[in-house]
């Protein structure tokens, strides 16, 4: 039995005459994290709206848990929890209010919401809106974490939050998804920080899905090149199978299969090594092939 | 649909201002304003105007941080329309209450006796009449009003008509009260299109609740 | 405050949304949804399109409704107009239904057209848009002129005019039937002038006919004019002496009616009219002669002639208080009972409201009406209240019309047709409920004068608070009212003027004078009369206002100034007499009669406050050589109460004799004539004078004695002069004082005219007896003999 929870189908939306997300399409399942990357503008919030159904789609449609996005039904809407981006509680809230606000829809677990509040060793009774930033991506965190939800989507959970916070707060969402069997779907531009919890990269560019890959296939089957200055860049390198490449300091980085790579022809300055999530999402989506390739021939 | 209480005093919460200010200002209204109450009072008309307009136009703020957020908790959207339709009666009968009960229970005949007003506690009588038709003016008023928020927020094209039709609804009967000469049947009839009305813009506006689009 | 509003609020908001739906402001909206959006969702199209006909249809209704248009007022409308109008309204429902289609598709747009639409249907009837372009002919009213004769039996003569015959009254005919048929006579016809009058030429009479034309300038105006038309009218082959008698109009805008009143006189038929007169005497006199006491036959008699209806027997009342017995076995007779109990009484109300409501009208002052007076003390005066309540809050007309005098304005016809009506009346059945309460409050008033009743704490406010009749309010009373008049009178304290708001006046003989004071001086309470010993200035400046008005300077002073006797010479009506003295002089500059006339009228309602001395003062004032004859001056004294008439006619009559000279016409007949007044007042000294005179004289003075009594003595003071004249020592004076104790053969007056058969004069006797004889011979006449002619064969068709 296929264990999709989340499913797009020719997925698009515009605004006005701007086209945010265009055919996408997507499945995603149980017990998994999808890391949702791209950079400002691509549609990633978009994406996330359409799914929960607060936006209509221009094209195509979703489903959740088998229900469509935009008719989801008390007992579906009360599995799904969302931080978003451009929402907040009124500032008079505290926190246990917002706890018993989320227990009146589904199941919640207030000690692991309490818990997950006590690492910052924040107050429950204090009002909400006398939090720091940080604080109150904690707070709602918190609420994210204590429910027993089946599909979590967050949008930039971790800005705003420490080094620290970032990782504690991305440990518990893997304990949540590992406990709860759920599936959460992480929007961020933190890439470091996901990349140690995430088992899926979704990489959105100019509303298009330019990668939907598991992680550590990315891994395995992605390297990088760094060929210095002095060095002549390999043809390999400059062919259309590279994914991307950035003109740095001393040479120019490129990124591409490791299959596609001749490394026994190589030269001993010019270096190959794993590639982490953010390099290659830089390769994908910010510095593609044929921008680097320019700036060599200069 | 079990009511969820913290829902509802999430809605309420976020009106308190704006019913605290009303009922003050039907408190005070109800109990110093010197002339008897007829159904047609124009002041109390321009109040439950402008406290309809707010109650709905707080409440279908949809592009707010806060509402995204409480449209995001998971609450279906049947539950939340619901709901937010509870707290626009409870805000209703904040303001409401009080002057109908200073009117019904003789507070205010009483209070303008004492100010040797002349045409209280006489016309006490009529005045409760009036009391009703400001509830009947609510019933009117915040369906269309929040079918026009919600209408707006429809990802259509198109989204003045709502708001068209509500200054139709205006400008009919300020076009028509002034007149005296209604045929018998007119209350009658006016009461039947009136009912129609305010179960369309229901219906529609909970049907339209569940396609309303909600982002920041 | 409406207008107000709308201009400061719904203006800017009609041109705001305005902008922003035509696209002239910048929407974010627009932005947010996709290009290729629906305009709409299926739901919202049908909603709008459902809400817009609701309120479109409340204006299309609404406006069909009232402005010449259907379905109301078609019936009133020229056939031509009224075609118009369907076509019209027809019209505007196709578009408005055009309009909500095309807001399905096109939800902004269609609202507008729609608007445009409604706006221009509403406009088009007032604008007089549809007079500018349609022929005039076709708001022309529909004007109907009808004839007829008035009088007993009238009906069924022939009616000519300008020698053509028009046909037989009552006659009803369109003004364009008529302009059909008759052609305009510049001149009169032949025959028509008499060479020695001024008057026309029997039997023609002139009369003025009202034309209907419009004026133009204001297009709306269908005023009257005048023509001249030359009539006669036949009955039976006779022409008759007629003239007219009187007229009126009235109507709307689409619909006027003249009517014209012709009086004439038949020969034959005036007999027919003195023998059913003789019969309805007769039967009257049937009454006295049982003493009052009647039988379902007699009011069976009684009620086959016109003028044999509860009415006649009020005004009989006034003088023969038996009359009164008569009017209860009527009430009786009609409701089949003999004794009151609640159940009973509760049955005939039942019956009354029952009969009231099939008949749409209800008379206070019928057969029914005085049956309310029977039992109303008997009926749950609780329920009566609950009742009525619900009917004032009803908002239903309370009736359709009413008609009636004042002189008895407790008894109006309350008519409830609803036919026409565009506010549906309340059944004729609140009008009997009104009336019971009506009694009770003036029984309970009665027994409790300082003591709000039932009626006065809750039907009162309901009058002020649902009616804004301050009037009915008032003629109910009690403290809740009361004070709701104090306190609106210390709000607004002007006593008269356009300057007072329109709540606060009440528009009387011809002008506004302040509401509030006119019913607070008017109260018959105690705190009536507080207000008006507390403020006795407002008082008098009201009843001056409401004496002297430009349009009535005759009219008699309120019953108020007469209210507060009791305190003498502070009483508002010594207060008021100097300044209404005055004003008697200026409004009735040269007419002496009137001034005095006014003055003792004043003075008999002043009781015993006035005093012999006021009245002599107001005789001394007149300029006799302004009295032509001595029955002006009798006349004049009729006002005065009888007790104290001899007096002052003592002192007139010495007066008369010290200023003979003064008297313009034939001084010696003016006196003596005054003499044979004081014969009939009882006067000793003309009596005697009287009885000593010549034969021939005395004779001729008797038929003018008779001509006094006959013409200023009421029925009432009959008996006393018959009296008087029985214990005379004169026959003639005797048989005088037979005639008219035979005239109203009650049983007193029977009594005395068996003495007078035992007198011991032969002439006497003779007369007394023959008189007894003729009121038995009246007691034996079968009732079927009694009966109107009008309701026999005997009347021609």
């Amino acid at each position: 039995m296929s264990d999709a929870i989340v499913t797009a189908t020719h997925l698009s939306r515009d605004y006005g005459r701007f086209r945010a997300l265009s055919d996408v399409n997507l499945t995603l399942e149980r017990g998994r994290v999808i890391a949702l990357l791209g950079p400002n503008g691509a549609g990633k919030s978009t994406l996330l709206h359409l799914l929960i159904g607060q936006l209509e789609p221009t094209a195509g449609g979703s489903h959740i848990l088998g229900h469509p996005s935009r008719r989801l039904p008390q007992a579906i809407t009360g599995r799904i929890a969302y931080m978003g981006d451009g929402e907040e509680p009124p500032g008079g809230y505290n926190a246990r209010q917002l706890f018993q606000l989320q227990s009146q829809l589904s199941p919640f677990n207030s000690k692991r919401a309490g818990d997950f509040l006590a690492i910052q060793k924040l107050d429950p009774r204090k009002p909400f809106g006398e939090f720091s930033k940080g604080q109150k991506k904690w707070i709602r965190a918190a609420m994210i974490l204590g429910s027993e939800s089946d599909v979590i989507f967050m949008d930039e959970p971790a800005e705003g939050l420490d080094p620290a916070s970032r990782i504690k707060l991305y440990e518990h969402l893997r304990r949540h998804v590992s406990d709860c069997d759920s599936l959460a779907v992480v929007a961020t531009h933190i890439i470091n920080d996901i990349e140690t919890v995430a088992d899926e990269v979704i990489i959105l560019k100019r509303g298009k899905v330019l990668v939907h890959e598991d992680l550590e296939d990315i891994r395995e089957q992605v390297r990088e090149l760094f060929v210095p200055e002095t060095e002549r860049v390999p043809d390999f390198a400059l062919s259309a199978e590279t994914l991307g490449s950035q003109a740095v300091s001393g040479g120019t980085r490129f990124w591409m299969k490791a299959d596609k790579m001749d490394t026994a022809s190589l030269a001993a300055a010019i270096t190959v090594r794993p590639v982490n999530l953010e390099a290659f999402y830089l390769s994908v989506a910010e510095y593609n092939h044929s921008q680097a390739h320019r700036e060599i021939q200069k | 649909m079990k009511m969820k209480s913290s829902l509802l005093v999430f809605f309420l919460r976020c009106l308190w201002p704006v019913n605290a200010a009303a009922m003050s200002v039907s408190i005070l209204f109800v109990l110093l304003y010197p002339k008897y109450f007829l159904w047609n009072n124009a002041w109390a008309a321009v109040f439950i105007l402008i406290h309809s307009v707010a109650i709905t136009f707080i409440l279908g703020r949809v592009r707010s941080r806060s509402f995204a957020f409480i449209y995001t908790r998971g609450f279906s959207r049947d539950v939340l329309w619901l709901h937010k339709m509870l707290a626009s009666v409870v805000s209703v009968f904040v303001a409401w209450l009080p002057a109908a009960l200073l009117i019904g229970l003789g507070g205010r005949s009483a209070l303008q006796d004492w100010f040797r007003n002349p045409y209280l506690p006489i016309m006490a009588a009529r005045e409760m009449s009036a009391v009703w038709f400001w509830l009947f003016g609510y019933a009117i008023l915040l369906p269309m009003f929040h079918y026009v928020w919600i209408r707006k927020a429809q990802p259509t094209r198109s989204s003045g008509s709502g708001m068209l039709l509500s200054v139709g609804l205006f400008f009919t009967p300020s076009a028509l009260v002034p007149f005296g000469n209604h045929a018998p049947w007119s209350v009658m009839v006016y009461g039947l299109l009136a009912a129609v009305m305010i179960a369309t813009y229901t219906i529609s506006g909970f049907l339209l609740h569940r396609t309303l689009e909600v982002q920041k | 405050m409406m207008h107000i509003f709308i201009l400061l609020i719904g203006l800017p908001v009609v041109v705001l949304v305005g902008l922003r739906v035509l696209g002239f402001t910048r929407s974010r909206h627009k932005n947010f949804v996709a290009a290729t959006a629906p305009a709409g969702s299926r739901i919202s199209r049908i909603a709008e399109c459902i809400v817009l006909l609701c309120i479109a249809g409340a204006f299309y209704l609404f406006t069909a409704a009232t402005t010449y248009g259907i379905p109301q007022n078609l019936s009133l409308l020229p056939h031509g107009l009224a075609r118009v109008q369907i076509i019209v309204a027809v019209t505007a429902l196709l578009l408005l239904l055009g309009c909500v289609a095309i807001t399905y598709w096109r939800a902004s747009f269609g609202i507008v057209l729609a608007a445009i639409v409604m706006a221009g249907y509403g406009f088009i009837p007032d604008s007089g848009l549809m007079e500018r372009v349609l022929p005039e002919a076709m708001f022309a009213p529909k004007v109907e002129h009808t004839f007829r004769m008035s009088g007993k039996f009238a009906g069924g003569e022939e009616l000519w005019i300008n020698n053509v015959y028009l046909g037989k009254m009552p006659l009803t005919i369109t003004w364009d039937e008529f302009r059909e048929k008759v052609p305009f006579m510049a001149e009169p016809p032949e025959g028509y002038k008499d060479e020695n009058s001024r008057q026309p030429a029997e039997p023609w009479f002139q009369f003025t006919f009202w034309e209907t034309k419009n004026l133009g300038g204001s297009r709306h105006s269908y005023v009257a004019d005048n023509q001249q038309y030359y009539a006669k009218i036949k009955f039976n082959d006779q022409w008759a002496e007629s003239r007219l008698g009187g007229g009126g109009g009235g109507g709307g805008r689409w619909y006027r009616q003249y009517e014209y009143s012709f009086g004439g006189y038949f020969p034959d038929r005036e007999k027919l009219i003195q023998e059913d007169n003789r019969r309805f005497e007769s039967l009257l006199q049937k009454a006295r002669l049982s003493n009052y006491t009647v039988d379902s036959e007699w009011w069976q008699a009684y009620s086959t002639f016109d003028e044999g209806d509860l009415w006649t027997l009020r005004r009989l009342a006034k003088d023969e208080p038996g009359f009164v017995k008569v009017m209860d076995a009527a009430a009786r007779l009609k409701y089949g009972f003999t004794a009151v109990d609640r159940q009973t009484a509760q049955a005939v109300f039942e019956r009354i409201c029952n009969e009231a409501d099939a008949a749409m009208r209800y008379d206070a002052g019928g057969v029914e009406g005085w049956e309310m007076g029977l039992i109303f003390d008997m009926l749950d005066v609780n329920r009566l209240v609950a009742d009525y309540s619900k009917a004032l809050k009803s908002g239903r007309s309370l009736y359709s019309s009413k008609s009636g005098s004042h002189e008895y304005d407790e008894y109006w016809t309350y008519n409830h047709d609803p036919k026409n009506e565009f506010y549906k009346p309340v059944p004729a059945s609140v009008s009997v409920i009104r009336h019971a309460l009506h009694l009770w409050d003036k029984k309970l008033d009665a027994e409790q004068p300082h003591r709000d009743n039932l009626i006065e704490t809750e039907i009162a406010p309901l009058y002020i608070a649902y009616r804004g009749d301050v009037g009915a309010a008032a003629s109910l009373g009690g403290s809740l009212l009361e004070e709701y008049l104090l306190r609106q009178f210390h709000r607004e304290p002007r006593l008269k003027g356009m300057g007072l708001d329109y709540e606060d006046r009440e528009y009387t003989e011809g002008q506004y004078v302040n509401k509030w004071i006119y019913h607070l001086v008017q109260l018959d309470t105690p705190a009536g009369k507080e207000f008006r010993q507390k403020h006795s200035d407002i008082t008098l400046q009201m009843a001056k206002l409401m004496t002297t008005s430009m349009h009535n300077h005759e009219k008699s002073p309120p019953e108020f100034v007469f209210s507060d006797l009791e305190r003498g010479q502070k009483s508002l009506a010594v207060q008021y007499w100097p300044e209404l003295s005055a004003a008697i002089d200026s409004s009735f500059p040269s007419r002496e009669e009137s001034k005095l006339q006014k003055r003792f009228q004043y003075l008999a309602r002043m009781g015993d406050l006035a005093t012999d001395q006021m009245y002599i003062d107001c005789w001394e004032k007149i300029n006799l050589d302004q009295i032509d004859y001595p029955s002006q001056l009798i006349g004049i004294l009729r006002e005065i109460p009888r007790q104290r008439l001899l007096p002052l006619a003592r002192y007139i009559l010495n007066d008369l004799n010290k200023r003979n000279d003064q008297i313009r016409y034939e001084q010696e007949w003016f006196i003596e004539e005054f003499e044979n007044y004081l014969i009939c007042l009882g006067d000793d000294t003309a009596t005697t004078a009287f009885l000593s005179s010549e034969p021939k004289e005395k004779q001729n003075r008797l038929d003018r004695i008779r001509s006094i009594i006959d013409q200023y003595v009421s029925q009432r003071d009959r008996e006393d002069v018959a009296a008087y004249f029985a214990e005379q020592n004169d026959a003639d004076l005797k048989i005088l004082g037979i005639h008219y104790l035979r005239e109203t053969p009650a049983p007193e007056r029977v009594a005395l005219l068996k003495t007078l058969a035992q007198d011991t004069d032969a002439a006497v006797r003779q007369a007394a007896e023959r008189a007894l004889n003729e009121l038995e011979a009246i007691r034996q006449i079968p009732y079927e003999l009694l009966v109107s002619l009008a309701s026999t064969s005997v009347l021609p068709q």
